[in-house]
């Protein structure tokens, strides 16, 4: 065992893998939202989620490569220790055809802050001295992100204007 | 064929064809799309050896992006197929999906018999309450006050159809309902349907944000079941009556008998295949 495999600790292993688990589930919600959106003819929308479906990918690939090769312990989806049971996405359910990038952003910004709530408790329960530290770096990079996200908000909020009415919406009764 | 190896390194996403849904976003039927790969993944269950036969209606639509053997069949008889399968094909693992409108009106007399049969199915019933495809209908479960379709203007006046006691009524062994707000709950619902032998009946509350976007609310509605699962029928009786149709969990499971085709056994595929060939 080298000296990372010897830092490593269960503990950590087990706070990576709900970190990938996490960022996986937020990269492919995105993704689906994003392909749905564009089905849906709504291609600001869909661009948006398609960029955010990158950066969970790719902060899921991080995690992989945090563990330095060393497997993470299969955690079944209803072992996950999550702040609520709808998981670590919520208000998928808000998530409407004519949604605007103004309100796409609004939607990531509580999934997002969720996700550092997520993190901000692993930091404060935990007692390994390594989920600490690595929690407190993925607390840092939520927080960038969500900076990111209020910046992107603030600007799109000058041009927002609520979605123009459908002239043949699709839940008309018939 | 592949091996045990490949199997346990499928993940969720494996399980998910390369067809995009399309449904609307929001809908409560992706969760569950995700609720099934992940139970396909945790099984490790071969691709090859799973069939997921649907009926008509959004959520009949599943088969096409699940990247295992399908059926999009026709309107209502979904178990009717996956029995038939099932009986010549033991070996696979048959799921079943659709809506309420499907399952328990146009399919609600092959539902009350595949209950009774108890053949070795899992039947994933979505229920949104209302007929999406067709643009906002009543179904069996919509209440019956419910007025937003021209249809039914003063609402249908007509009980709701209720799922999980006419599943014990039939026959079922296995009973649950899950939500679509809860994907982790609902994986762990499938995984142990699947695993089950015997009829498994999964109901699933699948809220329509287009028609009914009144059942964003379920989300503060649903609560866990009061009582513990049961392999007493008149417990699981009580516990289903006595419910307000939002509790979740795992109702009634027994041991009953499996029916299984006799003649499945003696029968080799290519002796199928013939059989087949007009």
């Amino acid at each position: 065992m080298n000296e990372r495999e010897q830092a490593m600790s269960a503990q950590v292993l087990e706070f990576l893998a709900h970190a990938q688990a996490l960022e996986t589930e937020s990269g492919e919600r995105y993704r689906e939202l994003s392909e749905t959106l564009e089905i849906h003819n709504n291609p600001e929308a869909a661009a948006l989620f398609q960029k955010l479906a990158h950066y969970g990918e790719s902060r899921a690939e991080e995690v992989v490569q945090q563990t330095g090769g060393m497997a993470l312990p299969e955690l079944p989806p209803w072992e996950c220790q999550w702040l609520s049971a709808e998981g670590p996405h919520r208000c998928m359910e808000e998530a409407h055809y004519l949604m605007t990038p103004y309100q796409a952003l609004r939607l990531v910004l509580r999934n997002e802050s969720c996700s550092c709530n997520l993190y901000r408790r692993s930091l404060r329960d935990a007692v390994d001295l390594g989920v600490k530290k690595i929690a407190s770096e993925m607390i840092r990079e939520k927080e960038k992100h969500l900076e990111w996200l209020y910046s992107c908000i603030e600007r799109e909020a000058e041009t927002h204007h609520p979605p123009q009415e459908d002239l043949d919406p699709p839940n008309a009764p018939e | 064929m592949s091996t045990a190896q490949d199997r346990k390194n499928l993940k969720p996403k494996d399980y998910k064809s390369e067809i995009k849904p399309i449904w609307c976003p929001g809908c409560g039927h992706f969760s569950v799309l995700s609720a099934i790969t992940k139970a396909l993944a945790h099984l490790g269950l071969a691709k090859e050896q799973v069939a997921l036969i649907s009926g008509i209606g959004c959520s009949s639509r599943i088969p096409a992006y699940v990247d295992t053997y399908g059926f999009h069949g026709v309107h209502g008889r979904a178990l009717a197929v996956a029995s038939g399968l099932k009986a010549a094909r033991p070996d696979l693992t048959v799921l079943t999906a659709g809506g309420d409108g499907d399952g328990f009106s146009i399919g609600g007399n092959h539902f009350l018999h595949a209950c009774r049969r108890n053949m070795d199915l899992t039947y994933i019933a979505m229920d949104n309450e209302v007929y999406g495809m067709t643009k906002g209908q009543a179904s069996p479960t919509t209440a019956p006050d419910w007025s937003h379709s021209k249809l039914t203007p003063h609402g249908t006046g007509i009980r709701r159809f209720q799922p999980a006691a006419i599943a014990l009524a039939s026959g079922a062994s296995f009973i649950a309902r899950g939500f679509s707000g809860d994907p982790s709950g609902l994986a762990r619902l499938v995984v142990e349907a699947i695993q089950h032998p015997g009829f498994s009946f999964v109901h699933v509350l699948s809220p329509c944000p287009t028609f009914r976007p009144e059942q964003r609310a379920w989300k503060q509605q649903v609560h866990p079941c009061d009582l513990e699962t049961t392999d007493n029928p008149i417990d699981a009786a009580h516990a289903i009556q006595s419910d307000d149709g939002r509790s979740l969990g795992i109702f009634y499971i027994e041991s009953l008998p499996v029916w299984r085709s006799e003649k499945a056994a003696q029968r080799s595929l290519s002796r199928i295949e013939q059989e087949f060939l007009v």
